[in-house]
C-alpha cells in the first residue's frame, strides 16, 4: 500500500484504491468546477485523467479557479492543469486536450473513459456531453454552480438528466454571470462531484443517479429532486 | 384547493423567500398556480424548472390538494 494514501483507508478499502488506480475520468472544463475536481481525483488517486478546456486563465477566474494563480494568467487552463498535477501526484497519468467540446470531436475526446465529470459552464456544452456520453455508453457527473447555489446529478446512458434540467430550446453556449461566482459555491459542488465520481467508481449505493441535489448556500438548503 | 409555492435560488431575491399558500381552482396547472402569485415563468430570465412534492414536473402537469410546488432558478455556471 502507497503511504501517500494511507488516509483514504476507512472511505476506501485497499483493494478499492487499487482499483481507482485502474479507472481513467474525463473531466470536461478546467474552471471554477474543474480545478477542485481534478485536483481531488489526482489527490484521491485515480489512475489516469484527461482534462479538457480550450481557454486560458484570466484575471477574473482568480477569485475561485485554483489552478489560476497571479503568474499563469493567460496560459492555457487544460495544459496547466496537467503540469500542475503532475507536482501533486505523479503517478497519476494526466493529458491534456485543449480542445473546444463540440458535436464532432466529444466522442472521440470521451471514448475509453470510466466516468466523464461536467465542469463546463454552459448548456449547450452540456447537451453535446450527455448525448455522447450516451453514444460512448458512460455515465456522466453533472455539476453546475451560480451565485450562492449550484447542483449536482448523475446521468446514466439514457437517464438523459441534462436534457430534463435545461429547456430544449436552451442552445446558447453563453455563459451567465448575473448571479456571481463566488469561490466558496464551486469548492462544495466540485467536492460532490467528486464523491460521486468515487461512488460510482467504485460501485458504491446512494448515488445521485437520475437525481439533482439542489445546494443553496445562502440559507443551508440541501434536497434532492428525483427525476 | 390549496397548494404551497416557495422560490429557490436567484428567485427567492426576485419573488420573495417566504412560502406562500393560495387557492387555486381544480385542475389548475403549475404554471397557473405560479400565476396566482405573480410569476409568469416565459418572462422570468432566469427561471429553471419546478418540482412538485420534491419530484420533477412538468410547467404544464396539474397540481392536486396540498402539493407543495418549488421553483427553482437555473444553474449553469461551472
Amino acid at each position: 500500500m502507497n503511504e501517500r494514501y494511507l488516509r483514504n483507508i476507512g472511505v476506501i478499502a485497499e483493494d478499492e484504491q487499487e482499483l481507482l488506480s485502474q479507472k481513467s475520468v474525463c473531466v470536461i472544463g478546467c474552471g471554477g468546477l474543474g480545478g477542485g475536481v481534478i485536483e481531488a481525483l489526482v489527490r484521491i488517486g485515480v489512475g489516469k485523467l484527461t482534462v479538457v478546456d480550450s481557454d486560458v486563465f484570466d484575471l477574473t477566474n482568480l477569485n475561485r479557479q485554483v489552478l489560476s494563480n497571479e503568474g499563469n494568467i493567460g496560459k492555457a487552463k487544460a495544459a496547466e492543469a496537467a503540469s500542475q498535477m503532475k507536482l501533486i501526484n505523479s503517478n497519476v497519468e494526466v493529458t491534456s486536450r485543449g480542445a473546444e467540446i463540440t458535436e464532432d470531436n466529444c466522442c472521440s475526446i470521451i471514448k475509453g473513459h470510466d466516468l466523464v465529470i461536467d465542469a463546463v459552464d454552459n448548456v449547450k456544452t452540456r447537451f453535446i456531453l450527455e448525448e455522447a456520453c450516451e453514444k460512448e455508453n458512460i455515465t456522466l457527473i453533472h455539476g453546475a454552480i451560480g451565485g450562492w447555489s449550484g447542483q449536482v446529478g448523475v446521468s446514466r446512458p439514457g437517464d438523459k438528466l441534462i436534457r430534463k434540467i435545461y429547456p430544449a430550446d436552451e442552445e446558447s453556449s453563453s455563459v451567465d454571470t448575473s448571479a456571481g461566482n463566488p469561490p466558496f459555491t464551486a469548492a462544495v459542488v466540485s467536492a460532490i462531484q467528486v464523491a460521486e465520481a468515487i461512488k460510482v467508481i467504485l460501485g458504491k449505493e446512494d448515488v445521485l443517479y437520475n437525481k439533482l441535489l439542489m445546494i443553496d448556500l445562502s440559507e443551508h438548503s440541501y434536497e434532492t429532486i428525483e427525476f | 384547493m390549496k397548494v404551497t409555492i416557495v422560490m429557490r435560488g436567484t428567485l427567492r431575491k426576485a419573488f420573495g423567500a417566504e412560502e406562500k399558500v393560495v387557492e387555486v381552482p381544480d385542475g389548475c396547472t403549475v404554471d397557473e398556480a405560479l400565476q396566482t402569485i405573480g410569476i409568469n415563468y416565459r418572462e422570468v430570465k432566469n427561471f429553471g424548472f419546478v418540482s412538485v412534492n420534491n419530484m420533477r414536473v412538468m410547467i404544464s402537469d396539474p397540481v392536486n390538494e396540498g402539493d407543495y410546488i418549488k421553483a427553482f432558478s437555473k444553474v449553469s455556471g461551472g
